[in-house]
């Protein structure tokens, strides 16, 4: 496209020139011209203002692709910019987004604390191999990403023999490390006794299996109570 | 392991003394895992049951002991999310 054409100081305006301007202005098939605003130097003034004097839709300016389709829009709802948007790093922090609007599923996996799995239910679950761990159907599998786990657990057990002991441990990968807990059941034989906890661990990233584990110190049957769940929350944390 | 029909209540004291009777001790025990049963080796690992052992888990039947007290007819035990 030609641009502007000057008008030699001391001649006249010829038609042609000025109507480059209008076709400029009006947008006049092939007859574009580029208009350059870049030459101003001025403290108080915009190189370029517009405004619409419409209350109702104030349309102050449209900005269009070659095929038609919005770059740039502003008009009383907004600005409207074309999709994807560039936008510099560090643009946007928390002044810029509005409180309560990001939503889960926004968030990466691993991004924040999350419970990774859980086991809720009342098992089947009876031993009478004393002086050694044995795993409990409260068992579940999940991948970790390298994070601090915490285990939440809660079970519910009775034993035949009366004041019998019994070690307790959440246990990673079937590798008993200790004991977590030791309790005693009450001087009536079969009584209910429920053990809750938190702890916590810190396994490689990957799949691992978690799984409460008991330890008859007492001979006799150790058994999960009926009808009472048992729970196993693994949750991941982040901070 | 011994797989146990699901849903078949076992009481595992009066299985290990039936097994007992049929001529099977074991010393270091057993466990009775959701429909498993199986017993452990020195080091606690699960042992499988001898294949003779089916037959006594498939005479077992216990009398099932009652509900809890506190679980009134009809009262379904509360759901964990």
């Amino acid at each position: 496209m030609p641009p502007l054409n000057d008008v030699l100081a001391g001649s006249l305006a010829q038609a042609v020139q000025v109507q480059q301007i209008i076709d400029g202005l009006k947008g006049t098939p092939s007859k574009g011209v580029p208009i350059s605003l870049t030459a101003l130097s001025d403290t108080n003034n915009y190189a370029l203002t517009v405004k619409n004097n419409d209350p109702t839709n104030s349309r102050a300016l449209s900005v269009l692709k070659a095929d038609g389709t919005t770059l740039i829009s502003a008009d009383v709802t907004g600005v409207t910019l074309a999709s994807p948007l560039h936008i510099p790093a560090g643009s946007i922090t928390t002044t810029e987004i509005l409180d309560g609007t990001i939503q889960t599923a926004d968030i990466a996996v691993s991004a924040v604390q999350q419970r990774l799995a859980f086991y809720a239910s009342t098992p089947v679950f009876s031993t009478s191999a004393t002086a050694t761990w044995v795993a409990t159907p409260a068992t579940v599998t999940t991948t970790t990403f390298g994070n601090t786990i915490r285990l939440d657990f809660m079970a519910t057990l009775q034993h035949n023999v009366a004041n019998a002991q019994l070690l307790f441990q959440v246990v990673v990968d079937s590798a008993v490390a200790g004991t977590l807990g030791q309790t005693t059941f009450s001087g009536t034989a079969s009584s209910p006794l429920t053990i809750s906890g938190t702890t916590y661990t810190a396994p490689s990233p990957g799949s691992h299996t978690f799984a409460i584990y008991v330890y008859e110190v007492t001979a006799g049957t150790l058994s999960a109570t009926a009808s009472v769940p048992w729970t196993l929350n693994v949750t991941e944390q982040k901070r | 392991m011994t797989a146990v029909p699901g849903g078949k209540y076992v009481d595992l004291t009066l299985l290990e003394q039936e097994l007992a009777d049929a001529g099977m001790t074991f010393p270091n025990g057993l466990t009775l895992y959701e429909t498993q049963v199986f017993t452990h080796d020195d080091a606690g690992q699960p042992q499988d049951l001898p294949p003779e052992a089916d037959a006594v888990i498939a005479a077992h039947n216990p009398p099932r002991p009652p509900d809890p007290a506190w679980l009134v007819p009809g009262a379904k035990v509360m759901a964990v999310p």
